[in-house]
């Protein structure tokens, strides 16, 4: 009331003026604020320029034999070189950290299982903002809230996975609960706790499983692989029966192989991740990394990628040969993104994973 | 009288309390302690933050994590199981095969002699490779024969079990003990072994009796390395046990450092109690050896007796082949098998095989090429810098007249007690830490390996300068030759053999490294332990055979250009 009395008896103080000024000064200059950081975000990159940088260097967790052929496309194609080191999630975020800590980073562009981690370092301000030209064509839940940080560059469905040699279909487990029938004790395998696609299966299904699920699992002792490829191949040779969650490009890989395996799609649904790409604000090779990002989410990137490994694209006007059609398919996505990115939800998982795999 | 007492007194006192240190043992020794004292203290930091596990530095400090640790014991207790199984089956297939070609007169035994020491450089991530695909339960090549052959469907191994491990762990250790005990065999004296016989003993007793208790320090200094190795062993326990749900220190503390948020502090903690473990086998094989004579294996120059065993000499021939079998024989051969093959199963249908997993990882696989070339500078850069350190540094210590040259040396063993995988994490942070831009160069790597395998050379080269004969150096000295002219004309062409030696060794453990080089080699560093374990991972299993074998075949043609030349050096 006094401060209102003063405003009257005085007029605005010099503060006030300031502040007035300023927020006028900042409404005024908003549009073209907001368009030129638009427009840096879809500045096209300089193919010379990329070519000058050097070799992009892409970060990843998938199989590195799939990704050294799509670098191989996408340096025939653009003429950019590239060169990739596989880290999972667990490995690329403390290297991360720790090159963040000391201001050299290696890599430009990071391809990974849990879009958490892009968003957390968005947040952080460490993603730079590049939108593809053919953003349009990913849905909203296929990339950052604001466009450009980082897009889908596939879809990971995680169905369960027998061979026919080993596990007769009759017998094979039909719904999640199968799971814990004994029979099937020490012969499940899941990946371990560094894995983005474990807590992705963890996060959505904790909700939809009974609350005692994954103790009652872990009675069967399900064994702990570092990659769905090791799970796979356990599979086809008779040492594991079923893959607990199995990334579907293993699927179509071993089918590819006449390898005679299964899926099981629950009817309660198969968890499934976003595997996004993002490129590192402090990367040293910016041209590089735009046209990598540029070339991945288009429409031939995407096949390309998607069609070497076996797996969904996030772009509808792509199929995949053997591949189930994704509509057909209830999955199970993480959709409450705060509650996914929570550092102690993570260390929840951690905790409940590496009980459950006797770790 | 009372003068000179006080006067002696005097100088005993000042010989006590001032510090004749000479450049030869501080320079080295001011470089290692910090080469190894901050990833320690960087280690101990992380161990003893009871704040965010990600928070680095640590903002608070407890001991919460040796609390947690408690809850793991299993880990400890499945690390002491394999180490002590592992060394106990690795000393014992050493003593055998030491004995059988060193003291019998068993045909062959120079062949088998070089055959027993490949398994070694060829490494333990080539043995698990190897073995899981021979003794996996169902699809294990030993298996299905075992299967096919007897017509009952159960596995006759099964190599992803604890045994499993502590067999593969023992196999590939054992030709270090066979190389430790067999060179103490070799140099002990003949009469004690001949006072028994005469004495009426027979040749086994005699054996049993006063050759096994003679070669105790050389058993001992072997066990010990076996289990310092094993206690640290990566690559075995990790590609038989993790999938099985058997979990000792290392593995675990690779998920641990692996997860995201990474539980640093856990591991580092683990990491504490595995160099305690280390420390305390030391100590407790330097309290057995306390007081007693090595004489045995001295300088001097004994020719042991060779034992004819009669028609016993055909089981040591067949104990022979089975190690080499088992060791060198049905692994790489089945490497070579599983790198013919389209699929992860290997079958015997020749048509179907292909040479297209060697096009792919020599010529387009670029990781690979990549790492094959980074191994190799590598290889070359440690044993060339290893064996310059480690003369230096052997010379200081045995020939040097300065105070401090035995814990120069102590220091110099020290990178024995650690667990590679947790010196590399502590040699990251440290680069990261420091001003110079070493992170994410091969400078990096080839320096932690310089370091880790620092004990190895040392061992090598103290061993050779020790033998060699000061009086040499010093009749060239009164003859008149300068030090550059001793240096060339009498030390270095004394010490080449075991330059050569220690050189090739180093070498070929540092293309064998797979545990400190995961944390430390970058997109533009691949190295081929790494690689083949990420192929292992993600690429297949024909791939990562044919690269096995690749690396296989490099170690193999190190070895023989290296021995070829040891061999004419000897000659010469």
């Amino acid at each position: 009331m006094k401060r209102k009395d003063e405003f009257r008896r005085k007029g605005l103080s010099r503060r006030q003026l300031l502040l007035a000024g300023s927020a006028g000064a900042v409404s005024l200059a908003m549009p073209h604020v907001v368009s030129r950081a638009y427009a840096q975000a879809t500045a096209a990159p300089s193919v010379d320029a990329a070519k000058a940088e050097g070799p992009v260097v892409v970060w990843h967790g998938d199989q590195e034999a799939d990704v050294v052929e799509f670098l191989k496309v996408f340096t025939e194609k653009t003429g950019v070189p590239a060169v990739q080191q596989r880290l999972l999630p667990g490995q690329a975020l403390p290297k991360l950290e720790a090159e963040f800590r000391a201001g050299q980073t290696s890599g430009d562009v990071y391809l990974t299982s849990d879009a958490g981690i892009l968003e957390n370092l968005r947040m952080q301000g460490r993603m730079l903002r590049y939108i593809p030209k053919d953003i349009d064509a990913y849905g909203p839940n296929y990339r950052s809230s604001e466009p450009g940080y980082w897009t889908t560059y596939y879809i990971n469905a995680g169905p369960m996975m027998y061979d026919l040699r080993y596990v007769k279909e009759e017998e094979a487990p039909k719904t999640w609960l199968d799971l814990l029938d004994p029979r099937w004790k020490g012969q499940i395998g899941f990946q371990n706790s560094a894995a983005g696609t474990s807590y992705g299966l963890w996060f959505v299904m904790k909700d939809v499983l009974p609350k005692d699920f994954f103790d009652n699992l872990g009675q069967n002792n399900p064994r702990a692989y570092s990659s769905s490829t090791q799970i796979a191949q356990d599979i086809e040779r008779g040492d594991l029966k079923i893959g607990g969650r199995v990334s579907i490009f293993q699927y179509t890989k071993s089918v590819r192989n006449k390898q005679p395996v299964k899926t099981v799609f629950p009817e309660i649904g198969i968890p499934c991740v976003n595997q996004p790409v993002g490129i590192f604000s402090t990367t040293k090779h910016p041209n590089g990394a735009k046209i990598f990002t540029e070339f991945l989410l288009s429409k031939e990137g995407q096949f390309s990628w998607n069609n070497i490994q076996g797996s969904y694209s996030a772009r509808p006007d792509i199929q995949i040969e053997h591949l189930p059609d994704i509509k057909t398919l209830k999955l199970l996505v993480p959709v409450d993104f705060p509650e996914y990115m929570k550092p102690e939800r993570r260390r929840e998982f951690v905790a409940i994973w590496n009980k459950m795999t006797g770790l | 009288m009372s003068v000179i007492a006080d006067s002696s007194t005097e100088r005993a006192l000042a010989r006590t309390y001032s510090f004749n240190v000479r450049p030869d043992v501080w320079i080295p020794l001011v470089l290692l302690i910090g080469a190894l004292g901050f990833p320690l203290f960087l280690i101990l930091t992380s161990a003893f933050n009871a704040g965010d596990p990600e928070a680095f530095p640590a903002t608070q400090y407890g001991l919460d994590n040796f609390v947690k640790l408690s809850g793991h014991l299993d880990w400890i207790k499945n690390t002491l199981i394999v180490a002590g199984g592992g060394t106990a089956l690795g000393i014992t297939i050493g003593i055998v095969l030491a004995w059988i070609i060193h003291r019998t007169t068993m045909p062959g035994r120079k062949l088998f002699e070089l055959l027993i020491a490949i398994p070694y450089p060829l490494g333990p991530l080539v043995g698990a490779l190897a073995w899981s695909q021979l003794g996996a339960p169902r699809d294990g090549l030993i298996n299905r024969f075992f299967t096919a052959v007897s017509g009952i469907d159960t596995h006759l191994i099964n190599v992803y079990t604890p045994l499993g491990i502590i067999f593969v762990e023992a196999i590939f250790e054992a030709p270090v003990a066979v190389l430790i005990i067999g060179a103490a065999m070799q140099r002990m004296d003949p009469a004690l072994e001949e006072c028994s016989s005469i004495f009426g003993s027979g040749k086994l007793r005699t054996a049993w009796k006063v050759t096994l208790p003679l070669m105790l320090p050389a058993v001992l200094s072997a066990a010990l390395f076996m289990f310092t190795s094993m206690i640290g062993s990566f690559a075995i326990p990790t590609m038989l046990g993790t999938s099985s749900r058997f979990y000792v220190s290392t593995n675990a503390m690779y998920v641990l450092l692996q997860g995201y948020p990474p539980n640093y502090p856990l591991a580092a903690a683990l990491g504490l109690v595995l160099i305690a473990m280390t420390a305390i086998a030391v100590w407790l094989v330097q309290r057995v050896l306390r007081g007693r004579s090595y004489a045995v294996i001295s300088g001097k120059n004994y020719r042991p007796r060779q034992v004819d065993m009669g028609w016993v000499t055909w089981i040591l021939l067949a104990i022979s082949l089975l190690y080499v079998l088992l060791s060198l024989i049905l692994p790489m051969g089945t490497l070579i098998l599983a790198s013919f093959q389209t699929g992860n199963q290997i079958n015997f249908n020749f048509p179907t095989w292909t040479l297209r997993n060697y096009i792919y990882v020599m010529f387009d696989f670029p990781t690979t090429q990549q790492a094959i070339v980074n191994s190799l500078m590598l290889g070359v850069g440690t044993g060339t810098l290893g064996v310059i350190f480690a003369t230096f540094i052997a010379i200081a210590t045995h020939r040097s007249r300065s105070d401090g040259r035995r814990l120069l040396e102590q220091v110099t063993m020290l990178p024995q007690a650690f667990p590679r995988l947790i010196f590399a994490v502590g040699f990251l942070w440290m680069i990261l830490a420091l001003p110079l831009r070493l992170y994410g160069t091969l400078i990096a790597v080839l320096l932690a390996y310089v370091i880790v395998f620092l004990p190895l050379a040392y061992r090598g080269m103290s061993g050779v300068v020790v033998q060699i004969d000061k009086a040499l150096e010093e009749a060239a000295r009164i003859s008149g030759a300068n030090a550059a002219r001793i240096a060339r004309t009498i030390t270095l062409p004394l010490l080449r053999p075991g330059l050569l030696a220690t050189w090739a060794l180093l070498f070929m453990v540092s293309v064998r490294e797979i545990s400190a080089s995961l944390f430390l080699s970058g997109p533009n560093t691949q190295v081929l332990g790494p690689a083949i374990f990420s192929f292992w991972d993600s690429g297949g299993m024909p791939r990562v055979s044919a690269l096995a074998v690749v690396q296989a075949f490099i170690i193999l043609i190190a070895l023989t250009v290296v021995r070829s030349m040891a061999n004419r050096s000897v000659k010469a």
